[in-house]
């Protein structure tokens, strides 16, 4: 595919990814961080979100599962994927700990174990869609070109 | 005519009355008139262009020694600054890190309160401080209430001459401003912030305009 092909491709595919809220402004704020001094900074963080992510969601599904759930211990494991989806502009993750916290608060294990399977989709949607994105962008840098700054 | 003018406190549309600036022939005019208060600048004649631009550059630098001079950029504020990035999460800290950085931060990241303590001992290097709010075993208020008590432990010993502030020490009375980082901005914690010796709070993650008022605050004067 030539540049000029995969640049829009980008471009569209990172609108439609704002469009339909897997990414907030804060994402924006992360691209718009990396320079020369940062080239990779955007990935960088993003990796570390996935890590991070994937830690806390194996914790969560372990401290679920015990026979006597520690509800505090399940609050603090979602509060931490709440401030890291955050600080990614993650919104859709972001937005699934809010009940999350509350059905801790109700110390119910069935609603908490379905915010768990919800938040699990979203976390993998998510992943999907950045993978993507930083695909196309090495596609377009392949291809010699550049890529394009999103509004 | 030119008392009534200034008299009548006449005004520009930005409000402010315009400079009069008197062209006369002679120099024993100038002094009488410019000390009377009565014109701003005195030109005489033949005019000059480097007179002209003289009169312009006094007109406007006159202005601006009136007006307190702020750093317009969140970029003049923190160049060069040593700041201290506390948080227990690997992904706050990276990203409050990489904006600090952008706008010429030092940045030091460390993940626990116990960790801040230890960087926050006077004397030491940091102009500020953002501390997250919850982490395990300390939390942000905990370490703030421990730094103020290691701060005021060290005036006292400054105060009394058991210690010289010397070289070592950039200032006599110790006081690193400290800034909450929180999610929730709600008031309750905000008086708690107050409470063990925090001097504001941010957002997290920064908003830009945020960021800059209150950064402002600690390092407006420069």
């Amino acid at each position: 595919m030539e540049v000029g092909q995969l640049q829009r491709s980008f471009v569209e595919y990172m609108a439609s990814l704002f469009r339909e809220g897997f990414l907030d402004a804060q994402f924006s704020q992360l691209q718009q961080l990396q320079d020369d001094s940062n080239p990779d900074f955007v990935v960088e963080v993003v990796s570390l979100f996935f890590e991070d992510s994937e830690r806390l969601l194996n914790d969560l599904t372990m401290a679920l599962d015990q026979p006597n759930v520690d509800f505090k211990q399940v609050d603090a494991h979602v509060h931490q994927l709440k401030g890291s989806s955050s600080s990614v502009g993650a919104q859709r993750v972001k937005n699934c700990c809010v009940p999350f916290r509350n059905c801790c608060e109700e110390q119910n294990i069935e609603t908490c174990l379905r915010c768990l399977q919800q938040i699990k989709q979203e976390y993998l949607l998510v992943k999907n869609k950045l993978q993507t994105l930083f695909e196309l962008e090495q596609q377009i840098v392949a291809a010699g070109g550049a890529i394009p700054m999103v509004q | 005519m030119l008392k009534e003018l200034r008299t009548n406190g006449s005004t520009t549309t930005l409000g402010k009355p315009p400079k009069i600036c008197l062209l006369c022939m002679s120099f024993m005019e100038k002094d009488d008139l410019k000390s009377a208060g009565i014109v701003d600048h005195v030109l005489t004649k033949p005019v000059r262009l480097s007179g002209l631009i003289t009169c312009f550059q006094e007109a406007i630098g006159y202005q601006n020694k009136k007006r307190v001079t702020q750093p317009s950029t969140l970029g003049s504020l923190l160049t060069g600054k040593h700041i201290l990035v506390v948080d227990d999460n690997n992904v706050n800290r990276r990203v409050a890190e990489g904006a600090l950085k952008k706008y010429g931060a030092i940045v030091t990241c460390v993940d626990s309160g116990k960790a801040a303590l230890t960087h926050l001992n006077p004397p030491h290097n940091f102009d500020a401080c953002f501390m997250d709010l919850q982490m395990p075993e300390m939390d942000g208020f905990e370490a703030t209430r421990q730094i103020r008590n290691l701060e005021n432990k060290y005036n006292e010993k400054v105060d009394s001459g058991a210690l010289l502030p010397g070289m070592s020490a950039r200032v006599a009375h110790w006081h690193t401003p400290i800034l909450a980082m929180t999610a929730d901005v709600i008031q309750a914690t905000n008086e708690e912030c107050m409470k063990c010796g925090m001097d504001d709070y941010v957002s997290k993650p920064f908003e830009k305009g945020q960021l800059y008022s209150t950064v402002a605050r600690f390092f407006g004067s420069g």
